[in-house]
């Protein structure tokens, strides 16, 4: 019997094998991936891990992952499923050693108390996870990180969120 | 302000209680706001009514975007003939939904008006640069106030992302050779011969 899959550390990578999930508003013409849905926000760019946030399947549901958004979340009514070994797998067409590896790792969630921090414990709180990789490196030129989000808007397995 | 086949559209500041009948004509690049009472302006020394002249730059401007005021973007060269009647092509239906998709995104706050505005001015720079056979690109808003345009085909994808302040990006990725290609751009600008040769796989 397979073991159930445990939350990690933040930053710590996420075992071979899993899928996660990001929420995104449908584009003009439905329910289809577009690279704008993996461009981070400059609040994303500003956090610790410059991460992109998804959730794990298998930890969260999507109901669950929608009670985290705070405004505006009927709006959000795709579901975008990656392979985080195909994640881990994309480059830049044509390559480059300046790119960092996309990569996917746990980011658990904190609420605030007091002047400190505790665990978010809320369900569903378990499974959230960032893509890491995304941020640009000043020497590198966004036409790698356009080919990079263009690709996980390809590889992206998209759902309409009923 | 535009001139084509001799016919000229001419914008000028004045009353709203009397119309567009007073003042300067309006520089280039400067956006106008005609509300509902203004009822008429001048075009080519003609008195129109203002639902005519909406309906006469609805392929070249942005009307409408937020009802009851009629934003008018720069006028640019507006299609007309030499007697002065509208020779515009009518707008088809794709592109009435792209029109409408900006407008949404602009009254829901997603987009600025500026952006949308943008980004409508850019579209019809492309349509004109392709002789309007380009087909309507896909588009979304993204985290940072900008708006992407897409166009798929097989192997070709080709974007064109425009931020708040009017700058752009073309970005082309061959899917099958893994092909890279960009260049910059700014909304009002020449579209660069480049674009015009990689849009040329959509059409």
């Amino acid at each position: 019997m397979q073991d159930r899959l445990r939350p990690g550390s933040k930053g710590e990578p996420l075992p071979e094998g899993q899928t996660v999930f990001r929420l995104g508003k449908p584009t003009k013409d439905g329910f289809v991936a577009s690279p704008v849905h993996f461009e981070l926000s400059t609040k994303d760019e500003q956090s610790e891990l410059q991460a992109l946030s998804v959730w794990v399947e298998g930890l969260t549901t999507v109901q669950q992952s929608l009670e985290f958004i705070e405004s505006n979340r009927e709006a959000l009514r795709l579901v975008l499923y990656l392979s985080v070994d195909t994640v881990r797998g994309i480059r830049p067409d044509p390559d480059s050693l300046d790119v960092p590896p996309l990569d996917v790792v746990w980011d658990p969630l904190t609420l605030q108390n007091g002047n400190g921090t505790e665990p978010d414990t809320r369900p569903g709180a378990e499974g959230h996870a960032g893509i890491t990789g995304l941020k640009r490196p000043p020497r590198v030129s966004r036409t790698h990180y356009k080919s990079i989000r263009s690709q996980l808007a390809d590889l992206a397995v998209p759902e309409t969120l009923a | 302000v535009t001139t084509l086949a001799g016919t000229y559209l001419e914008a000028s500041s004045g009353s709203p209680s009397t119309g567009m009948e007073a003042g300067p004509a309006l520089a280039e690049n400067q956006s106008v706001v005609l509300s509902e009472n203004i009822s008429t302006i001048w075009i080519g020394g003609v008195k129109r009514r203002i639902t005519d002249v909406a309906n006469f730059l609805q392929e070249q401007v942005a009307v409408a975007l937020e009802p009851p005021l009629i934003l008018v973007d720069k006028f640019t060269t507006v299609v007309a003939g030499n007697s002065g009647r509208s020779q515009a092509r009518s707008i088809e239906a794709p592109t009435r939904r792209l029109e409408h998709y900006l407008r949404y995104l602009s009254r829901s706050g997603e987009l600025s008006t500026d952006t949308a505005l943008f980004a409508w001015r850019a579209w019809n720079q492309l349509r004109k640069a392709t002789s309007y056979s380009l087909p309507v690109p896909d588009a979304s808003p993204g985290p940072n106030g900008q708006l992407l345009y897409t166009w798929d085909r097989g192997e070709h994808h080709f974007e064109l992302e425009i931020f708040p302040d009017g700058a752009g990006e073309f970005f082309y990725r061959n899917r099958a050779s893994g092909r890279l290609w960009d260049t910059e751009y700014v909304v009002g600008q020449p579209v660069p011969q480049g674009v015009v040769d990689k849009l040329a796989l959509f059409l």
